[in-house]
């Protein structure tokens, strides 16, 4: 009797994904749907709809990159809690290896770039 | 977001202090599998930043933010509960899914399907181009048909008609046309804002003559049923719309006007032509050898008959009543002469002996007694070469 021990391959990330997951990194504690969207929307120019935002971050907790915990409930909210997110250590795992891959990615690249036409 | 100048404070609703219960919208969400806490923690979210933005642009402004916002988030919502719903989840949004499309389905169904105006009027002929022909002696009604651009016939009950030119028939506005005399006139009708102009003939008939026999003999090629309709001035009228009929059409059928025999037997064939009709007896007849030895059953049967100058055939009739006719193999040629002899009356004239079939009366009523009777056709030495036809017996009794 054996046993094969092995990494579990991380799971990829999609660029809203990458995103949010930076996002919910930058705001810390605060980091909770509304202010992820506004930081999204701050930091990228976009503005993602509350659906897009939630089932993203819905996702990554299902990857196990997040985790979130709900909050007090708030009368600015109509007496609904926000639901704040935090990064896992999984999450961390997957922005490092993010942030390898785009380097591995853009190393050299710009050398050869010319500079953007103004 | 910039606060409008004219804008007064946001004062917060006090449902949004006191309602934490979950809405309706909430619950429904819930019901299509979405995760409840996700549904929460997404409406607060939308309370909060509707909070925020009414203060600063305005109530009106906030509201439209909310629902673009709301419809915005509709296509990933449905995806989330399709991906993490239970099935039976799944079936019930399918099914919200369908229902709130049903409305839009059969809307552009009825817009697809839907009457267009009406752009074109024909008239209800099989052949635009021969006109309306009326062989009624009774007012009738004009039918015209409307349709639209794509094709369709549409209601076509508000069509109206006047005279324009050629016979002085009278018409009402309605359509209601009396033909008396013979003549052709030019009719305009008209359906809101499309007109076109229809050609009127009228033939009216005042009676249909028509033979009252059909005499076919089974594998007989198909005939013409003869009969004519004469028009008020007692003349033949040619241009006729009506429409013949057979009563069984296991004896005989008809193919437009021609009738085919199919199996001995008789039927009635009835033309209708305008308001008038005549009713014709069809009898098909077996070819038999002779008269000799026909079983009961054989009601209607006939010899052939082929004559040179001079000859004479005799045959031995059966007892009981016949109609004994001579069917000549074209219906111009002139008859052999027929004679009966024996136990023998005729409605002809009661002892008759000599029966000369002339044209268009061919057939003699007969009761042949126990006695026995028997029958001579001979081809004088006069006239055709040849005289071909069929003697043909139907048993009355």
């Amino acid at each position: 009797m054996f046993y094969i021990i092995g990494l579990m391959p991380t799971p990829s990330l999609g660029q809203l994904e990458l995103a949010a997951l930076l996002a919910v990194t930058h705001l810390g504690d605060k980091a909770y749907g509304l202010a992820v969207r506004r930081e999204l929307s701050a930091r990228i120019g976009r503005d993602y709809s509350v659906g897009a935002v939630y089932t993203t971050l819905q996702r990554l907790e299902d990857k196990g990159f997040l985790k979130s915990r709900t909050g007090d409930p708030l009368p600015v909210r109509g007496g609904r809690s926000r639901r704040h997110f935090v990064l896992t250590g999984a999450g961390t795992r997957a922005l490092r290896e993010a942030q390898r891959n785009a380097a591995a990615l853009w190393a050299g690249v710009g050398t050869v770039l010319r500079p953007e036409a103004t | 977001m910039t606060r409008a100048s004219n804008t007064p404070a946001f004062e917060w609703p006090k449902r949004l202090h006191v309602n934490s219960a979950p809405s309706a919208s909430e619950r429904f969400l819930n019901t299509i599998g979405i995760n409840s806490e996700l549904v929460e923690a997404a409406v607060g979210d939308l309370i909060e930043e509707f909070a925020e933005r009414a203060e600063l642009d305005g109530v009106r402004a906030a509201r439209r933010w909310y629902v673009r916002e709301v419809a915005r988030s509709i296509p990933h919502v449905v995806l989330t509960a399709l991906r993490q719903g239970s099935p039976r989840a799944r079936l019930r949004l399918v099914a919200c899914i369908a229902t709130l499309m049903l409305p839009f389905v059969l809307t552009a169904a009825a817009v697809v399907l839907r009457d267009g105006p009406p752009v074109r009027l024909v008239a209800n002929v099989a052949s635009t181009s021969d006109g309306i022909v009326l062989n009624t002696m009774k007012p009738v009604q004009l039918q015209m048909r409307a349709f639209d651009k794509r094709g369709r016939v549409v209601e076509s009950r508000d069509v109206r008609y006047r005279w324009v030119s050629g016979a002085p028939i009278a018409i009402t506005p309605e359509g209601v046309v009396a033909c008396v005399e013979r003549g052709n006139a030019i009719v305009a009708a008209s359906l809101g804002a499309i007109s076109t102009n229809v050609d009127l003939r009228c033939r009216p008939v005042t009676e249909v003559r028509a033979s009252s026999w059909i005499d076919l003999m089974a594998g007989d090629a198909p005939r013409d049923p003869p009969f004519v309709a004469i028009g008020v001035d007692g003349l033949p009228v040619m241009q006729l719309r009506g429409e013949a009929r057979i009563v069984d059409s296991s004896v005989a059928t008809l193919h437009g006007t021609t009738i085919r025999p199919r199996s001995v037997g008789q039927t009635t064939v009835v033309v209708d032509v305008g308001d008038r009709n005549a009713m014709m007896h069809v009898i098909v007849y077996e070819p038999v050898a002779s008269f000799v030895g026909l079983r009961p059953e054989q009601r209607a049967v006939a010899v052939p008959v082929r004559l040179a100058q001079g000859d004479t055939v005799h045959w031995t009739l059966p007892t009981g009543t016949f109609w004994i006719k001579y069917l000549p193999r074209h219906p111009t040629d002139a008859p052999p002469t027929i004679s009966l002899s024996g136990t023998v009356n005729c409605s002809a004239g009661n002892g008759l002996s000599t029966f000369r079939a002339p044209l268009g009366v061919y057939a003699v009523y007969c009761l042949v007694r126990e006695g026995g009777a028997s029958v001579d056709v001979a081809h004088g030495r006069v006239g055709a070469q040849v005289v071909e036809g069929s003697l043909a017996l139907q048993r009355v009794y």
